[in-house]
């Protein structure tokens, strides 16, 4: 019976039910935030946009019905969000000492060093910058990756050399000094 | 101090906020619930519109400095109003100093003067617009049930200032009437339409009135967002209820001598079935407005 209930839930949606929606919104909106920040390097103009740009759309999708995991899809959205969003930004050149300091982890970097690396990520072809992703944006560890990606961790490494070179050739022209964006 | 990574509580609350006024904005209007080709198309024609009425160069600036492109868009919009109504006060200041030097009449200097009136008002009005876009970075809210920006109600506050501007239009009103009013003939051509302008300027005070304590009310926490929309349907529908009942007498009266007129060979039959067409479309419209307040009537004390 109460699965049943719960159906009729899912069934009908949101349209009915802006506190169900509410309840979606409360759980999701904090991690989701970060989530989209990290990837912005905190340039909160742009974080701000895309959230409420992805909130809307899911107004809009989860009409219907929610799905089943709200925050992945959230994410999902705002991964296309942020790729055209960076695929039209034209960044300009770095100082490379000055804006690639030797670090795995991108989520304290600057917004201008986030941009670039993100204008880079959307000329990778797709499985390198997901996996760049996952590592410098999500902080990832190797042993995850492997896990998730059902590789040995040699061989995740060998990959993510593989996609920062990659990323490397595509932003070299754009750093003064011929530098490194990411170790 | 928050962290750069964690929104805004601000931001948070207004992004609550507007979610739900959008999912409730899609319940009462089911047809644009689904998106379609057309919503989309006609979203994509209105930024291109606006896009070009700002100049491509403003977005292209914004994305150059990182900032964003919506806000930015705003602001420009805002700004631009702001500059053109600065421009139209200047230009009919100038315009009543030069009439009142030629020694123009007073219905001359009065109109003109009201002119100049308005033209604060707007200018006033995108002042306080321009502000609210600095504070929240989007368009300017006037829901009832619209957020504080910053601590600051903007929707009150151009409400006080559309009572302000009611008031100095009433003001005018009374004193060019009191000076003129003993010339003779005047009494009779002009006083009914001067009183109907007095009385609907006191209509439209009452109205404000009303939703300056709905918005108070919303933000002390008397009524939830459901009970303000509602409430304020319950006064635009109280006030189209009167103005239909008014039109009903009238559109009477009117088949009444439609009526009057065919018994003495001055009107025709047809004449006489137009203005029974009219009465019952009026009878119909009442019929539909009371049938609407007594449902929102019934919504309220459920």
């Amino acid at each position: 019976m109460r699965i049943g209930r719960r159906r009729q839930e899912q069934t009908r949606g949101l349209a009915g039910s802006p506190g169900a929606f509410a309840d979606l919104y409360d759980q999701t909106i904090q991690p989701f935030y970060r989530f989209v920040s990290h990837r912005t390097g905190g340039n909160r103009a742009l974080t701000e946009d895309v959230v409420q740009e992805a909130f809307l759309r899911a107004v809009s999708h989860w009409a219907d019905r929610p799905p089943d995991h709200p925050l992945a899809w959230l994410k999902t959205v705002a991964r296309n969000i942020l790729a055209s969003h960076y695929r039209r930004f034209a960044p300009s050149s770095l100082e490379a000492a000055e804006h690639d300091p030797p670090q795995d982890d991108l989520r304290e970097a600057s917004p201008e060093r986030v941009a670039l690396v993100q204008w880079g990520l959307t000329r990778l072809r797709p499985d390198q910058a997901e996996l760049l992703e996952e590592f410098h944006f999500e902080g990832k560890p190797v042993r995850d990756l492997a896990s998730a990606h059902g590789l040995s961790e040699r061989a995740v490494e060998g990959r993510l050399r593989r996609a920062r070179l990659a990323l490397r050739r595509i932003l070299g022209p754009r750093l003064n000094e011929g530098g490194k964006t990411l170790s | 101090m928050i962290d750069r990574h964690e929104p805004h509580p601000h931001y948070v609350s207004r992004l609550k906020w507007q979610l739900e006024s959008e999912i409730r904005r899609r319940r009462s209007f089911p047809s644009e619930w689904r998106p379609g080709r057309t919503g989309g198309f006609l979203r994509v024609a209105a930024l291109v519109v606006l896009s070009l009425f700002l100049g491509a160069a403003g977005v292209l600036a914004a994305q150059k400095y990182g900032d964003s492109w919506r806000a930015q868009l705003w602001r420009a919009r805002t700004e631009t109003a702001l500059e053109l109504a600065k421009a139209r006060l200047e230009i009919l200041q100038e315009e009543t100093a030069r009439l009142r030097q030629e020694g123009a009449s007073l219905e001359t200097l009065v109109m003109v003067e009201e002119q100049v009136d308005q033209a604060r008002f707007e200018r006033e009005e995108a002042e306080l617009n321009l502000q609210e876009v600095r504070a929240t970075r989007t368009g300017p809210r006037n829901e009832l049930i619209a957020p504080l920006a910053n601590d600051r109600d903007f929707v009150s506050e151009r409400e006080e200032l559309r009572v302000t501007r009611l008031n100095q239009r009433r003001q005018r009103l009374e004193s060019y009437w009191a000076e003129v009013s003993s010339e003779p003939g005047r009494l009779e051509a002009e006083g009914p339409l001067v009183r109907a302008e007095i009385q609907q300027i006191e209509r439209q005070l009452e109205a404000l009135r009303r939703r300056l304590e709905l918005r108070q009310g919303y933000l002390q926490g008397r009524f939830d967002a459901r009970e303000v929309e509602l409430r304020e349907r319950l006064t635009g529908l109280t006030a189209e209820v009167a103005h239909v009942q008014a039109q009903l007498e009238w559109t009477e009266m009117q088949l009444e001598a439609v009526r009057e007129a065919v018994a003495q060979d001055q009107a025709s039959e047809l004449d006489l079935r137009r203005a029974a067409y009219d009465l019952s479309t009026v009878r119909a419209q009442a019929r539909l407005l009371r049938t609407e307040l007594e449902l929102v009537r019934k919504q309220l004390k459920e």
